[in-house]
């Protein structure tokens, strides 16, 4: 499984809120603690945050199963690396219940609250639909303070901006290095989802890289644009007796 | 019996001025090793000289100045049969352009660096040939002409033929400039298999980063100079990755 993979390659589990294997207790604190949060539960970074909510409505389409079999579904369909735990499934679930998006299966058998499966509504169907039209945007941030520390580099020295540049591109090929043999450990039957989040990792340090050598060839340009220099501005009250 | 060096490939000083008319100063110089085994990438822009320096260390040219030493032996130096014997025993070629014979069929052309000399062969050159086809996928494409096959697997015939001396060294030039980019990922994934798996050592040179990610060892070209060489990978890349995933 990729999850040994990360493990014994990085030594460390990504963190999570609560433990996969969460005590009643902790479910029901984290239960009313989410339900007067009111919020969905976001579990993801760039490209615009995405929420449990979404994701189970999804999931229902898929087949109207109950909370414990959507945990396992979100593994098949995402990878892995989406795991979030129970505790968040159900208060999500109750929510969508509240809010008429899903419905409790007439009792099966088996009555444990665990148990309960879900189906999606009328209104659920459209909410998801409405998701899947809004495209996402991503957010460019990420590189913004290497290109502050690029820019001051011509403004103060002491390091030459050819050198700052040559840092970054060294780190930015070896973190694209790590990723080329993690997608190439990657199995394109069976982890799919995982291996061309990978390729997407890929695709934005190459961009990256591309714009590192955009810089680099426009160094001597840089280089002759004027200084920037404060220019100070008299605060406050113009002194009395300048009027006129 | 000398024990092998673990320094596969050293450049010492390795000078090219080509003199059409205008002088122009292709290499300046350039000091480089790599070790047995190892993977390394050459990476410059247009005109850094990269293939010129590819075609020194292959001995396809010879240098103004300076050396290319390969397991020991001054190569610089070799001429005539000497020369055609070292590179038949050491060096594998990967081109940009393929370079395959188009009259001849895939298996053809990955036996054809060995035809002359088939007599002198201690084994099947065509079984052979069909091995490698195999291990780069198109075995089933062994009678079809390099026009019936698309560049990926052209180039793939290509490595294919690279392989057939059992070199020590394979040296590609931009092996990925001709074809899209998951076939150029394909390609790449071989050769680092030629490394790993062949204990083979393998210098490319490219101006992509996608390309050059995939080696062990980056040296930078600039104006016919090194100007500078990094080690790829690592546990603080590996974590960087990580945080970039949104996973640490």
């Amino acid at each position: 499984m990729i999850r040994n993979k990360k493990k014994g390659r990085l030594g460390v589990k990504p963190r999570w809120p609560f433990s996969l294997d969460d005590s009643i207790l902790d479910k029901i604190v984290y239960l009313v603690y989410n339900y007067f949060q009111e919020t969905d539960t976001q579990y993801i970074f760039s490209g615009g945050a995405m929420t449990v909510k979404h994701t189970l409505l999804a999931l229902l389409n898929h087949t109207s199963t109950h909370g414990y079999e959507l945990r396992g579904l979100m593994e098949a369909a995402l990878g892995d690396h989406w795991v979030i735990n129970t505790g968040q499934i159900y208060s999500t679930l109750s929510r969508l219940e509240r809010d008429g998006l899903v419905v409790r299966q007439p009792a099966s058998v088996d009555e444990a609250a665990e148990r309960t499966a879900y189906e999606l509504t009328q209104d659920g169907r459209a909410e998801l639909e409405h998701w899947y039209h809004e495209p996402l945007s991503r957010d460019y941030r990420l590189r913004d303070a290497f290109h502050a520390k690029l820019m001051l580099s011509f403004f103060s020295g002491p390091v030459p901006p050819g050198e700052v540049l040559q840092a970054q591109r060294r780190e930015l090929l070896s973190e694209m290095h790590e990723l080329t043999s993690m997608r190439a450990e990657a199995d394109p039957a069976r982890e799919l989802p995982w291996l061309l989040l990978l390729e997407g990792a890929i695709m934005h340090l190459e961009a990256d890289l591309r714009w590192l050598d955009m810089c680099q060839a426009r160094l001597n340009e840089l280089r002759q644009m004027p200084t920037p220099r404060h220019i100070s501005r008299p605060r406050g009250r113009p002194p009395t007796g300048e009027t006129s | 019996m000398s024990e092998p060096t673990e320094t596969m490939i050293i450049a010492e000083g390795l000078t090219k001025i080509y003199t059409d008319g205008t002088e122009v100063r292709a290499l300046d110089g350039v000091d480089l090793s790599v070790e047995r085994g190892e993977f390394v990438a050459i990476m410059g822009p247009s005109g850094s000289g990269k293939s010129t320096l590819l075609n020194l260390i292959g001995t396809l040219d010879v240098p103004t100045a300076g050396h290319v030493i390969v397991e020991g032996v001054d190569v610089s130096t070799l001429q005539g049969n000497a020369l055609a014997d070292f590179r038949r025993a050491k060096i594998g070629f990967v081109f940009q352009l393929f370079n395959l014979v188009p009259i001849l069929s895939a298996v053809e052309n990955v036996m054809l660096p060995l035809i002359p000399y088939r007599r002198q062969c201690k084994f099947d050159l065509e079984g052979r040939a069909r091995e490698l086809l195999d291990a780069v996928g198109l075995v089933e494409r062994a009678s079809h002409l390099p026009s019936q096959l698309s560049g990926g697997e052209q180039q793939r015939v290509a490595v294919a033929r690279a392989l057939v001396n059992e070199p020590a060294i394979v040296l590609a030039d931009e092996p990925t400039g001709n074809v899209d980019t998951r076939a150029g990922d394909e390609v790449m994934e071989l050769l680092r298999q030629v490394c790993d798996d062949g204990g083979r050592t393998v210098v490319v040179v490219t101006h992509s980063p996608r390309v050059a990610a995939f080696a062990d060892r980056v040296y930078f070209l600039k104006d016919g100079a090194i100007v500078d060489q990094t080690r790829l990978g690592g546990e603080r890349s590996l974590e960087a990755v990580w945080a970039r995933l949104g996973l640490a």
